[in-house]
């Protein structure tokens, strides 16, 4: 039963259900069997006390009527009798037997014994007096048996008598007995209501007991699901985590539907996710849209614009060629070397305007016109390179470089008649993985607040268009690298200004060969 | 509460188990095939004979007997002798009875019960020539000695007694007189002036009280050789506030007015015989006979004379009350 009671803490609700009928109904056919048996019983008593009282009248009515007959045929000597009268005595006899047959241990019976001993001296005078009777039909009735027969039946008159006289008492002991058996009977009755109140009492206890448990199982599932149902409907999926209710208090259906809803939730909650998602990204290449547009547009501006500045470059490019051949007819080599220099220049700044060079190429074109650059100022101003090839291969928006020289130039240290120094530097940061390009001068620099005026300049639109130069470097840096090149400023008036790009970039060479490099410390001076 | 419940169930079944098992034990069947003892006692009101009834109840009980105790409301021998017919026509497996004053008719019957071969055990007082098995009771003679010394040491040895009996015929009362005046000849000094029959009938009783008391002035003590008598003395003298305060009374057999008046000190003592006894005795004679042993033909109960001082010596069975069957 135990065993049976902790199982039920996993079965389902069917079974729980089954159980909780299964045992009340069992209590309740138990209580009608016991009640119906308890009936049958009392009933059972009472039939038997009237049957023994009216086995006890047979008996006597019989004893009489036996009396009667051995009457007759003692006095009359009637041998038709003698059958009728075997008949009686068997009757009488099974009556008596009946009475005897008692199990109870009382009075009763040790008087009924008395009687049956009697009856039994009775039989034997009976017998007696027909061996006398049979004997007077084949002889003759001599007086002397005459006498015999009249004092067996005196002797049987005599005991009829005493057990006549006993009728009362036996009677009256019987009902004794019957009372008592009623009394005890009766007695037991208020042990079988007591029991009858305590089975009911029991599986009204059981009853209650498990129509609550059962349920407490159905109802802390359903309300916690629809309180979670509740708080899902006012809005608040994003705070929802899931339904949670212990092990015990759970059957096997309310679990999988408890373990159904907290799953469904989940799904839900990972659908709207990614929705979000999807819609901040779309905000995202809007914007990337609007970013690339405006790069467009002002490709498209600076392209016009050295257009209208360089008008129809092939004249350009003829007329250089034939300025060359003329100095070349004329001996004046330094003068064409000059020439195709700058055609160099130019042609590159044409080919390349509003695409990605590798920094190699930049670099090299970059030497090219700081190859003119020395030419026209001689002594006045030395260039020097530092470079660290390392990360040359990177790409960047073409003509960057030149605009920054041909600052320093112009607003650093073109006006100076000696001792001008340019210093153009690469090196890459390992720790950081930037591309480090630094373009110094010791030229006139700026103050602070100049310095702060031109910050403010160079993230105004107008500047960009009005002056092709340092903002229009900045702006196309900013959008070739959306934001993740830096680009610092720094400057100490007549000793320094400090321009100085940084572009985040992974180098690709293995370990090793990085390291042979590196080893080899490739850097080019001019 | 699941344990609790468990166990109440249980508890439940378990309690009806045990009714419904109840109710089989009662229908047992108790072996009835024991021999059946019948005690026709010669009177059924009074305290001597219900202790004798209890002493061979108790015996049925321990030596695995059936018995059956029979008395009359009055003494009446030819409703004994009745009854000792009905119980040899019974064929019951033994007789115990008390012996009467003279009488064919018993003796017959008694002789009757001996060719049935049921024997027949005599109780409280014997019958010589009857055809018996054997005598258990009170040595008569004896306890009339024993009341003799009695009176001696009341009255001091000096004055007039009377003695009352029930009827001269009965062996046990003409016993008991003997033994009485064999006590009273070795003292000079006291005389039985008279002996009056008093049948055991309380009203003829009192009047021969009331006769001898006026008639014998100096009386200084008297015996009741029987029952009642010392019961209606005490009343009388109790009634007389003080006029027979210094009479000394001897009574016969046990009874609660009797232990009152001897608290009282109105009654000097009284000769107690163990009934209870000889009902007992009675019940294992008849056993031993059944196991083919034989038993002396006669055997004394023990008979003492209980005062004031020895009253815890009575045989304490009155809670037993055995059944009688009344005629």
């Amino acid at each position: 039963m135990a065993y049976l009671l902790r199982e039920v803490q996993l079965t389902t609700i069917k079974q729980r259900l089954m159980i909780f009928f299964t045992m009340t109904l069992s209590i309740a056919v138990f209580l009608n069997i016991f009640t119906v048996g308890v009936h049958v019983m009392v009933a059972e008593t009472y039939d038997k006390g009237m049957e023994q009282l009216l086995n006890l009248n047979q008996f006597y009515f019989h004893l009489d009527e036996l009396n009667g007959y051995v009457r007759n045929y003692t006095q009359a000597g009637d041998f038709d009798e003698k059958e009728v009268m075997e008949q009686c005595r068997e009757n009488m006899n099974v009556f008596l037997d009946a009475l005897t047959a008692r199990k109870e241990n009382t009075v009763f019976r040790r008087d009924i014994t008395d009687v049956k001993g009697l009856i039994q001296t009775y039989e034997e005078s009976i017998e007696q007096i027909y061996e006398y009777m049979e004997k007077a039909a084949e002889e003759k009735m001599e007086p002397e048996l005459a006498a015999k027969i009249n004092r067996e039946y005196e002797q049987m008159q005599l005991i009829y008598q005493i057990i006549r006289n006993e009728f009362k008492t036996l009677e009256m002991e019987m009902m004794a007995d019957i009372r008592d058996e009623r009394e005890m009977v009766n007695s037991r009755e208020i042990f079988y209501y007591i029991e009858l109140f305590a089975g009911l009492v029991l599986m009204l206890g059981i009853g209650l007991f498990y129509a609550r448990k059962l349920s407490q199982k159905i109802h802390i599932p359903i309300k916690a699901l629809t309180k979670a149902s509740e708080e899902i409907l006012s809005g608040k999926l994003a705070q929802f985590q899931k339904v949670e209710i212990r092990d015990e208090d759970l059957d096997t259906e309310m679990k999988l539907l408890v373990d159904a809803f907290n799953t469904m939730i989940e799904r839900i909650k990972t659908q709207v996710r990614q929705i979000e998602e999807n819609a901040s990204a779309k905000v995202a290449l809007r914007e990337k849209e609007l970013e690339n547009l405006q790069i467009t547009n002002l490709l498209k501006t600076s392209e016009l614009k050295a257009l209208q500045m360089q008008m129809n470059p092939h004249f350009l490019f003829n007329t250089l060629n034939m300025i060359a051949k003329t100095a070349y007819i004329e001996d004046a080599d330094k003068t064409v070397f000059l020439l195709q220099k700058t055609a160099q220049l130019l042609r590159y700044s044409l080919d390349y305007m509003g695409k990605s060079v590798t920094l190699a190429r930049e670099i090299e074109m970059l030497g090219n016109y700081v190859y003119l650059q020395e030419q026209r100022f001689g002594e006045r101003i030395a260039f020097e390179f530092k470079l660290d090839e390392r990360f040359h291969q990177m790409q960047i928006p073409c003509l960057i470089l030149q605009p920054l020289v041909e600052n320093s130039i112009t607003h650093g240290v073109g006006a100076y008649l000696q001792s001008g120094k340019i210093k153009i530097q690469t090196y890459y940061e390992e720790r950081e993985k930037m591309g480090e390009i630094s373009i110094e001068d010791n030229g006139y620099g700026m103050t602070k607040e100049q310095m702060e005026q031109l910050k403010k300049d160079l993230e105004s639109p107008k500047m960009q268009r009005e002056k092709i130069g340092l903002a229009n470097v900045y702006m196309r840096l900013k959008l070739f690298y959306g934001g993740k090149a830096k680009f610092e400023m720094e400057s100490i008036p007549k000793v320094k200004t400090k321009i100085r790009i940084r572009i985040p970039y992974q180098l690709e060479e293995p370990e090793k060969k990085k390291e042979e490099r590196s080893a080899q410390g490739r850097c080019i001076e001019f | 509460m699941r344990k609790v419940m468990v166990s109440a169930l249980a508890f439940f079944i378990v309690t009806n188990v045990i009714l419904f098992g109840s109710m089989e034990g009662a229908e047992k069947i108790e072996d009835m095939g024991k021999p059946r003892i019948t005690l026709i006692a010669a009177f059924a009101n009074e305290a001597y004979w219900g202790s004798m009834a209890n002493g061979v109840t108790k015996a049925g009980e321990d030596l695995e007997f059936s018995t059956k105790c029979i008395g009359f409301t009055k003494i009446d021998v030819e409703k004994q002798i009745e009854a000792i017919k009905s119980a040899i026509y019974a064929k019951t497996d033994g007789i115990i009875t008390s012996g009467t004053k003279k009488s064919e008719a018993f003796n017959e019957v008694l002789k009757e019960a001996k060719d049935a071969g049921i024997p027949v055990i005599l109780v409280d007082s014997d019958v010589e020539e009857a055809e018996k098995l054997c005598y258990i009771g009170t040595d008569n003679y004896e306890a009339g000695e024993i009341a003799g010394e009695d009176i001696v040491a009341a009255t001091g040895g000096i004055g007039n007694v009377a003695v009352i009996v029930s009827n001269l015929e009965a062996e046990n009362q003409k016993e008991r007189l003997e033994g009485f005046q064999n006590t009273i000849k070795n003292y000079p000094g006291i005389q039985i002036v008279k002996v009056v029959e008093g049948n055991s009938d309380v009203r003829i009783l009192n009047e021969c009280i009331s006769e001898l008391l006026e008639e014998e002035e100096d009386l200084a003590g008297v015996f009741c050789a029987e029952g009642y008598s010392a019961t209606s003395i005490c009343q009388l003298i109790k009634n007389a506030k003080g006029e027979y305060d210094d009479l000394k009374v001897v009574g016969f057999g046990i009874s609660h007015s009797k232990q009152k008046n001897i608290e009282e000190g109105i009654l000097y003592s009284t000769i107690y015989q163990d009934s209870y006894e000889m009902g007992y005795r009675a019940v294992e004679a008849l056993k031993e006979t059944m196991e083919g042993k034989t038993v002396p033909e006669v055997s004394y109960t023990d008979t003492k004379s209980i005062k004031k001082e020895n009253m815890e010596e009575i045989n304490a069975d009155e809670g037993m009350g055995a059944p009688w069957h009344i005629y």
